[in-house]
């Protein structure tokens, strides 16, 4: 018994000081890890997200040369809804041959209560195909979002939120290239800049 | 039995003294709970309900600073990315590594929301959120709640009213406010966690939800109405900023929560 005991005491002592000089030689290369993310990218957040299927994702994995993004809630009575047909009209008024190279994503500022079950409900009753991703985070992730993005809200004690409405379209390097503002807005300027990068691109 | 017993005794008294008042981290203080109703808000609304946290007792010097980008060097002013800090990031600033002379204990500015955040974490704190950050002002020298004096009420209108980025002084020359903290007036105008929780007020095609109570119903904006006009120039400039941004008379400090 004791000398198991003392084989314990070892092999810990052992896992401990690996640890440690882990954490030296890192220090003493001082690792500087800058990414290939672009000035610009929103991808430099790299928080990470959770989708309507509970799988975990950083926006860079998120598949779609071009992303249509969002903030909302699932339990918003009057903006959001408006939000996510505004973002419909751009689904069907887009050129039919970039459709498979767009993802729209749909950003919860609601992360304690849109849990990935309740977006795949809001998906499912809205009648989101696979060209749409719902997501939820935490309290830093949605405010950095935010704040990159441009995007204003507050957080009430009852948990309801007021929120600035804003649609977002990314390049492939997760720079913005267009925002459109407001509700039930005419989406000819956000379609033109999605058509115009496509064509830059010879897509 | 009986020594186990008061032995026992005496160290759940012990604890209960030490966690009564909790031990602030070193350079913070603890600011206990409350309820206040905000300046700039109608009186007839609920008052918000603050809960304990530390706060620092000053703005986080260009000296502290200097130790977080040292250690981080993708926050460097050579390094930073535009995302996270628009041109002019500690444009004092003559070097990566360096500050201006005699500026040691003057507040950092010319950060971003991102920079000042990034530097919370590194140091294991947070930024404080607008509501703790105005609770806090609100203390005079002598009150915890200084609105009803007012000499004092009307200086930090002034405040507001008028931010002025020209020569910084050190941190800690006026004198600290009730809960001992310093220079919540006076000196720069800081970041919270939640600086884009401004709301605008949109026009018609309901480009935002309306922060309604805002604006008081009352009259034109004068400057005898100071605090109208304060209101104005607080709202203005909150609601006008952008994460990246960075502003001479804009700095910060650290907030912490109580385990």
């Amino acid at each position: 018994m004791k000398l198991l005991f003392r084989i314990l005491i070892i092999c810990l002592f052992l896992f401990l000081s690996r640890r440690v000089s882990f954490t030296e030689e890192d220090r003493s290369k001082n690792i500087f890890e800058k990414n290939s993310f672009s000035e610009e990218s929103i991808y430099n957040l790299d928080q990470i997200w959770t989708d309507q299927d509970g799988d975990q994702v950083l926006f860079s994995t998120i598949p779609g040369k071009v992303k249509v993004l969002t903030m909302f809630f699932s339990s918003c009575q009057y903006a959001c809804p408006l939000l996510v047909q505004d973002l419909k009209n751009i689904e069907n008024q887009l050129d039919p041959k970039y459709k498979n190279q767009i993802q729209f994503i749909l950003v919860s500022f609601d992360w304690k209560r849109d849990k990935p079950k309740v977006l795949k409900k809001f998906k499912k009753n809205r009648n989101l195909d696979h060209h749409w991703t719902l997501l939820t985070g935490n309290d830093e992730s949605v405010r950095e979002l935010a704040a990159v993005l441009g995007v204003k809200y507050k957080v009430y004690p009852d948990g309801n939120f007021s929120h600035s409405n804003l649609i977002t379209v990314l390049n492939e390097q997760g720079e913005i290239i267009h925002q459109q503002t407001g509700l039930k807005q005419d989406p000819i300027e956000t379609i033109k800049s999605v058509h115009h990068y496509f064509q830059l691109e010879g897509a | 039995m009986f020594k186990v017993i008061s032995f026992s005794f005496a160290l759940i008294l012990i604890h209960a003294i030490a966690f009564s008042n909790p031990k602030p981290p070193l350079g913070m203080v603890y600011i206990p709970k409350g309820e206040f109703i905000p300046l700039f808000q109608e009186e007839e609304s609920n008052p918000i309900l603050i809960h304990s946290f530390y706060l620092d007792i000053y703005p986080v010097t260009n000296q502290d600073f200097l130790v977080f980008v040292k250690q981080n060097p993708k926050w460097r002013k050579s390094n930073i990315k535009k995302i996270f800090a628009e041109h002019g990031y500690l444009k004092d600033w003559p070097t990566d590594l360096s500050y201006p002379e005699g500026s040691a204990n003057r507040p950092v500015t010319y950060v971003s929301w991102f920079a000042a955040k990034a530097y919370a974490k590194f140091v294991g704190k947070r930024l404080p959120t607008r509501d703790e950050w105005e609770f806090v002002s609100m203390a005079s020298s002598n009150q915890p709640n200084g609105m009803d004096d007012p000499i004092f009420r009307n200086k930090v209108l002034e405040w507001y009213a008028r931010p002025d980025d020209s020569h910084l002084p050190e941190v800690g020359m006026n004198q600290a406010n009730f809960y001992g903290v310093h220079d919540m007036f006076g000196v720069v105008w800081e970041w919270t966690q939640d600086f884009n929780a401004m709301l605008v007020t949109g026009e018609s095609r309901g480009d935002s939800d309306l922060e309604r109570n805002l604006f008081c119903g009352s009259g034109a904006l004068g400057a005898t109405d100071v605090k109208n006009y304060a209101a104005f120039m607080r709202q203005a400039f909150w609601s006008s900023l952008q994460g990246k941004y960075i502003i001479g008379h804009l700095g910060f400090r650290c907030a912490k929560d109580i385990k």
